[in-house]
């Protein structure tokens, strides 16, 4: 469903670069969720803003559904390709209610039975009816997550970039959100790139995952082998073992 | 002061905060000791837990008002004292971890100097006392060039470096609990363990207390020797960190079941449902 | 609407308070109540919106307000002292200054009123295009900005009236032109933070045109810190009108205007304060009252929850 090969992301000029994306290749399966992994800067987020159109300056090849995309993308890819970023707090406009908020994309595409639409988009996220006409600063912080997924599959799209969807929630709110982004994919069949930097999310939700490291794609695993900690590059281990939490004697402290 | 006798003692903290709808109780009677030891207070957001920090230290935002039957440090009683004599504790006897060093370091002045002023706050000593001072803390934190980074900037430095950076001005004045409120949220995985690696060893060494204020029950429960969780300003459930999973409360039970694991894949995550008398049934623990 | 009577009203008031509203317009109609509710506990800033209406009902109703006609001129009883017969005295042609101050309220809130209407919405869509388009769209409407910001107001508003000819609209159009870039530059910097935010990518990502998205989205967050400029500039607004109107070269006469007034009662000053320091007052008194309702609208609009 998804190609990328050799994709490269530089910033800055010429002499003095940042090359946040160093020759990325993978490919992504229809109707599965594919994990990217990795610390700060590794350039995850970055590869997520080239694959939904907001960052357009990239060099390499991007396929999506068989057919190749350029840096400018059409009505008729994002009515395929939606995102849902990370915080809560910022990706729903304070002075929109939920209802313009999610009729927003069905004005922008054309698409009528607007009532109708959100309120079955906003059964699907368990929001009920009530929710539908209050502002973004009346509702916690889970709510807003589920008004930004609702936005997001209210055009029925078949792909869903996820940007750490849950990094920004409490604990307890985090597992139902997840559950509810599980239910949804294997419903319709999604296909879904998900950037975390938390390893058991990533088990929770993806059935593959890529691990990068400042810029480069350190290798690509199967959540099965990550499960069972077959990664082949130390440093896939390194997460792995730092994800189970605070071991002081396999921290070594050569210092910074 | 006996190696085994609690270093902070509160009885009965209340915070409170004034809102257009009434006063909001964010901390509603809660007693804990802390001796030589690392203790985690472990709550979500609005549960109180970063006020009980702030409390201890008379640092509340204004209008707040709180509340205690007796705070002790050591043989001070904290609740007695003035805002004046309060300067004395702050940073001497009691330092403040916070979470972000973008935010808490003063990005105008060289770190070095950052470190060699909250010396010289509290002890009498000459410029380049304080300096050698500053750079053996730099060192004692592990960092390699410690003269190499005495003279940079806050944001010259990475997130781990500048958490260590903090550690090393918090420790200098050499005090005798240190409260870190959610120290490594901001830090990378991997940056994350090192920096708790090195302030783990200082505490230790150093017999210093530490609370650890988190949300990451996780990192808690394997970081700290024993664990608080708090919910709607209690105190729910403590118990020593090895025995978390043998916890009692529902709270804390739920919190459990509905984190994801790496070795459990796909698993349905078991969502918390919160029942409304957690918030003021006794509980059954409790002394 | 007092207190009892509202408080009766409890249907409105629960409709108003109601946690999950049913409709757009109940959603919108809560939050102007609740922003309604901050204004009003801050009592500078109702002093201030009091005093405004106060201005705006004179204006209004100045044809029974007046006691005399405002051009009627008396010479027989020119320079007379206040009395009964003539609440604030006449002036050197005989007319009666309070009947004039009335009448040149209208004047003022006409000249107030036409520059915020003209230079509120320019301002902000130049602003908030250069903003979000950056690049050489953004330069090029800076550059244009910066060049009437380079002017003085007042030497911009005199040049103009000059080459035109004196007359209130065309004081109008000067003052128009040199208060709007203070509002783009406002709405710009507003912008800047604003096109960097997830719900302005989200639209993006959802395939909205560029101007949709300025519009829709951008402008309603620039609009509370546009309408607080713009208030609080009205007041510079009307002194600017009363200092063209001061040289000759707003209002012409007999039309009366405050800052006409107390140009030609500088010379029985010393004599005659009062033809002076009514129109003075008056003038005050406006720009007082308009300072203190763009305060109070700026905690209104932007409440730090």
């Amino acid at each position: 469903m998804i190609e990328v090969s050799q994709l490269r992301v530089a910033f800055g000029a010429e002499e003095n670069q940042t090359i946040a994306v160093d020759d990325v290749s993978f490919m992504i399966p229809e109707a599965t969720v594919y994990g990217l992994v990795g610390e700060s800067g590794c350039g995850k987020t970055t590869i997520l803003r080239c694959l939904c159109g907001l960052n357009r300056q990239w060099s390499g090849a991007i396929r999506v559904n068989g057919k190749a995309v350029g840096p400018v993308r059409d009505l008729a890819f994002y009515r395929m390709a939606q995102i849902v970023f990370q915080d809560p707090y910022g990706s729903l406009h304070p002075r929109h209610t939920v209802n313009t908020i999610l009729s927003e994309p069905l004005l922008v595409h054309g698409i009528d039975d607007i009532g109708m639409r959100v309120s079955r988009v906003l059964s699907q996220v368990g929001l009920g009816e009530n929710f539908r006409f209050r502002y973004p600063h009346q509702l916690s912080g889970g709510q807003r997550q589920r008004v930004a997924i609702a936005r997001a599959l209210i055009l029925e799209p078949r792909i869903l970039f996820l940007d750490e969807p849950t990094s920004a929630l409490d604990v307890s709110v985090q597992a139902e959100v997840l559950n509810l982004l599980r239910d949804i994919q294997v419903e319709q069949g999604l296909t879904c790139v998900l950037v975390s930097h938390d390893l058991a999310v990533v088990a929770n939700l993806c059935n593959r995952l890529a691990v990068m490291n400042q810029g480069k794609l350190v290798e690509e695993l199967s959540v099965a082998d990550l499960m069972s900690g077959r990664a082949h590059s130390g440093y896939t281990q390194r997460l792995i073992a730092a994800s189970t939490g605070y071991d002081r004697a396999l921290v070594s402290l050569d210092s910074d | 002061m006996t190696p085994n006798s609690p270093i902070l003692t509160v009885e009965d903290l209340r915070v409170g905060f004034p809102t257009p709808r009434g006063t909001v109780e964010a901390v509603r009677g809660i007693s804990f000791a802390i001796g030589r030891n690392k203790v985690g207070i472990v709550g979500e957001s609005g549960s109180g837990k970063s006020m009980t920090g702030r409390a201890i230290l008379k640092l509340l935002p204004g209008g707040a008002t709180s509340a205690v039957k007796s705070m002790k440090l050591g043989d001070t009683d904290l609740a007695e004292l003035s805002e004046n004599e309060m300067l004395g504790i702050r940073g001497k006897r009691i330092s403040m971890i916070l979470q972000d060093p973008k935010y808490s370091l003063n990005p105008v002045m060289r770190v070095g100097h950052q470190i060699a002023e909250a010396f010289r706050v509290h002890h009498r000593a000459s410029k380049a006392e304080a300096e050698e001072r500053a750079l053996e803390m730099l060192a004692a934190v592990r960092i390699r060039e410690p003269r190499r980074v005495f003279s940079l900037y806050p944001h010259e430095v990475s997130g781990g470096m500048g958490q260590r950076i903090m550690i090393a001005m918090m420790l200098i004045p050499e005090p005798e609990l240190i409260i870190a409120d959610e120290p490594t949220s901001a830090l990378d995985v991997t940056v994350r363990l090192q920096v708790l690696a090195i302030l783990d060893d200082l505490v230790s060494t150093r017999g210093i207390g530490l609370m650890f204020i988190s949300h990451d029950l996780n990192l808690v429960s394997s970081f700290c020797d024993e664990v608080l969780i708090m919910y709607a300003g209690r105190i729910v459930e403590r118990c020593p960190a090895a025995e978390l999973h043998q916890a009692k409360h529902p709270y804390t039970r739920g919190l459990l079941a509905s984190l994801p694991r790496l070795e459990d894949g796909h698993k349905r995550l078991r969502v918390l449902e919160r029942d409304p008398s957690w918030r003021d049934e006794p509980i059954p623990a409790e002394a | 609407m007092t207190v009892q009577s509202f408080e009766r009203s409890a249907p409105l008031r629960s409709w108003l308070l109601a946690e999950a509203p049913e409709s757009g317009f109940q959603a919108w109609s809560q939050s102007f109540y609740l922003a309604w509710l901050r204004l009003a506990g801050n009592p500078l800033a109702v002093l201030g919106v009091i005093v405004l209406l106060a201005v705006g009902l004179v204006a209004l109703m100045a044809p029974w307000i007046a006691t005399h006609s405002p051009f009627e001129q008396v010479l027989a009883e020119r320079l007379q002292r206040p009395s009964a017969a003539h609440w604030l005295g006449t002036d050197e042609l005989g007319r009666d200054v309070f009947s004039r101050i009335v009448y040149g309220a209208r004047t003022t809130l006409y000249i107030v009123g036409l520059v915020a209407v003209i230079v509120g919405p320019i301002g902000l869509c130049i602003g908030a295009t250069a903003g979000y388009l950056g690049g050489w769209v953004e330069a090029l409407l800076m550059r244009i900005t910066d060049i009437f910001l380079s002017f003085p107001s007042l030497i911009l508003a005199l040049a103009f009236v000059s080459a035109l000819g004196p007359s209130l609209d065309n004081a109008i159009i000067a003052i128009a032109l040199s208060s709007w870039p203070g509002i783009a530059r406002l709405a710009r910097a507003e912008t800047l933070t604003i096109r960097s935010s997830d719900y302005v990518d989200a639209v993006r990502v959802m395939g909205a045109s560029t101007p949709r998205i300025i519009f829709k989205h951008v402008m309603p967050m620039c609009l509370p810190s546009v309408v607080v400029r713009v208030t609080l500039s009205m007041a510079s607004v009307a002194l600017t009108a009363a200092g063209l109107g001061f040289l000759g070269l707003g209002a012409q006469p007999p039309t009366p205007e405050w800052g006409a007034m107390l140009s030609t009662a500088r010379q029985y000053l010393l004599e005659h304060w009062y033809l002076a320091a009514m129109p003075g007052l008056a003038i005050l008194t406006v720009s007082l009252a308009f300072n203190l309702f763009g305060d109070g609208l700026r905690d209104m609009l932007n409440p730090r929850s």
